[in-house]
């Protein structure tokens, strides 16, 4: 299995990655327990899986197919909106000034 | 403290023996007594259960009802969404959200006439097997104030074991409802993947969640089952199959059942009192006319492992929506949105759930899919086959459902020690199969879960043999006393 030794840089990749932030003084505990997670997860090599089909679900079903009708839900976005500005979410700017 | 059955309680009720707004404002205040030290809930409903409640009596006087559960309190899981209700997740990131709708499961319950009391606390999005990980509060285990509920759906396992309700829902993704069901002495049912709508559920790991009841006893537990249960077009992996009547498959005859004991969940990893409590058991069985063997379930020992990288891979995904522009919470500061997600995300989610992003991400990131990802998926076929084997030969498959009783607060800082907490209960989850855990003993006080397995859709048996054991023990009678 390839990325068993998780490194600093593996850790500030999935940081950047996921957009989150841990402050540095945290970084050597996570990167210790993201290790040992990986270590159990050497486990998964006891099986033979070379021929093996992956199973995404756990049941397979054919999917449900419903009429095609617009449904208005009714749904106030603005209630749990952090910032709601003429009908629409506010965000702060996306580029840099 | 109400001790009486969800059944009986109901009965009562439809006789017009008692009254639905008494039934809930005495739960109410049984909650307020007992919630200082249990912390169980999140949020409360009081004038939303009582309205309801008079509506229910209504129904009740004029015979409109047919629930069997009409004028049940019960308490919901606090990623279970109740239009116009608080949803947090028991997180930070949602503690202001309100569902604007209202989830399958819940309209259900609704239509059922049962009444919804208040939202319980869990680990923060699920994530957990102690409910120390929620950012809302503190719940204490009944049994023993010191130690933990289990989790993630510790509220919903200590509010039915504190006799603050009779019955509760809660979501089980590797084992969060068994598990606390276990550590809290009462009865806990993780259905048949998409036999219960996930519409409704703030999602964590969209292929393993699912929705299920917490009761007092076994007949309970079926009841609300037969009630939640059923197709719904919301949810894509709802399944499309008849719901029987789960009560009527209790009728206590396992004469010829046939039991499987797994050895990998007999061995070292459970603690000596567990297994000697699960072999007491077993000889239970064996007095009403079922037999048991061990069995060998090699794949079992990949479980954990699988289970850990597809978990967080979803989990990294459906919790990438909380970005501070929709979902209540923002961090202050962020000059360009790209900070201020950062700082959001940062802020409000708390260690575990960051854990799992970070595990997520990179089981999922380029270079690494096929190694981890991909590999897990496998392992999850393989431990499907296995099953699939075993329920060739028997019926039930019959574990410990934790290796220990439950641990005292800060005891497992370490991830990997709390995630060892569910290598009983996760490989049902893998397969999507039926499991449920039922009190079956106690060590040192403390109560013992015992899990049944059936395969696929087979609810029905699960639950007969869990009642089977119910009414030739005593153990789901001892309440907590704190």
């Amino acid at each position: 299995m390839p990325g068993m030794s998780f490194t600093n840089d593996d850790l500030d990749k999935c940081i950047r990655l996921a957009h989150i932030f841990i402050k540095e003084e945290k970084k050597p505990q996570y990167l210790e327990q993201m290790q040992a997670i990986l270590e159990e997860v050497k486990t998964l090599e006891s099986l033979d899986l070379d021929t093996v089909k992956p199973s995404y679900t756990a049941i397979e079903q054919a999917h449900y197919q419903r009429d095609d009708v617009a449904k208005n839900a009714n749904f106030d976005l603005s209630k749990n909106a952090p910032d709601w500005e003429d009908g629409g979410f506010s965000v702060p700017q996306i580029l840099k000034s | 403290m109400t001790t009486e059955s969800a059944l009986d309680l109901a009965k009562a009720l439809k006789n017009r023996d008692k009254k639905a707004v008494d039934v809930v404002a005495a739960c109410f205040d049984g909650i307020d007594r007992s919630d200082n030290s249990i912390q169980a809930y999140v949020s409360l409903m009081k004038e939303q259960a009582l309205e309801q409640a008079a509506q229910v009596d209504k129904r009740l006087d004029n015979g409109d009802t047919t629930s069997a559960l009409a004028g049940v309190p019960i308490g919901l899981k606090d990623n279970l969404c109740l239009a116009g209700t608080r949803t947090t997740c028991s997180s930070k990131m949602l503690e202001h959200f309100v569902s604007p709708y209202t989830g399958t499961a819940v309209q259900k319950v609704l239509d059922a006439d049962l009444i919804p009391v208040g939202k319980l606390n869990m680990d923060e999005f699920a994530m957990g097997s102690s409910t120390e990980t929620s950012y809302m509060a503190k719940t204490k285990n009944p049994w023993n104030l010191n130690t933990v509920p289990g989790g993630s759906s510790g509220g919903s396992a200590a509010t039915v074991a504190a006799g603050q309700v009779p019955l509760s829902l809660g979501s089980d993704t590797g084992g969060s409802i068994r598990q606390p069901a276990a550590f809290c002495g009462v009865v806990g049912v993780k259905p048949t993947y998409g036999r219960v709508s996930r519409y409704g559920l703030v999602a964590f790991a969209s292929s393993l969640d699912q929705i299920g009841p917490f009761a007092n006893t076994v007949e309970d537990a079926a009841a609300l089952l037969s009630i939640i249960c059923g197709h719904d077009p919301h949810d894509a992996t709802s399944l499309q199959q008849a719901v029987p009547n789960f009560s009527k498959a209790l009728t206590g005859d396992v004469k010829g059942l046939k039991i499987a004991v797994p050895k990998e969940l007999f061995g070292d990893e459970i603690s000596a009192d567990i297994k000697s409590v699960t072999q007491q058991a077993l000889d239970t069985y064996k007095s009403l006319g079922a037999s048991y063997e061990l069995v060998s379930m090699e794949s079992f020992k990949a479980a954990l492992a699988s289970y850990y990288i597809i978990a967080p891979a979803e989990a990294s995904a459906n919790l990438a929506r909380f970005d501070g522009v929709r979902y209540t919470h923002r961090a202050e500061g962020g000059d360009t949105l790209h900070d201020m997600m950062i700082k959001t995300r940062g802020e409000a989610f708390g260690e575990e759930v960051k854990r799992r992003i970070i595990m997520g991400t990179f089981v999922l990131s380029s270079g690494y899919y096929d190694a981890y990802y991909l590999k897990a998926q496998k392992a999850r076929t393989v431990i499907k086959e296995d099953f699939q084997r075993v329920f060739n030969d028997y019926d039930v498959i019959l574990s410990p459902t934790t290796p220990s009783t439950a641990f005292e607060f800060g005891s497992k800082s370490n991830p990997m020690d709390m995630y060892l907490n569910d290598i009983a209960t996760i490989p049902a989850n893998m397969a999507g199969l039926p499991a449920m855990s039922i009190p079956c003993g106690f060590s040192s006080d403390m109560p013992v879960g015992l899990q049944l397995v059936t395969p696929i859709l087979d609810e029905s048996t699960m639950l007969n043999a869990a009642y089977a054991f119910q009414q030739a023990t005593e153990f789901h009678l001892k309440k907590a006393d704190f």
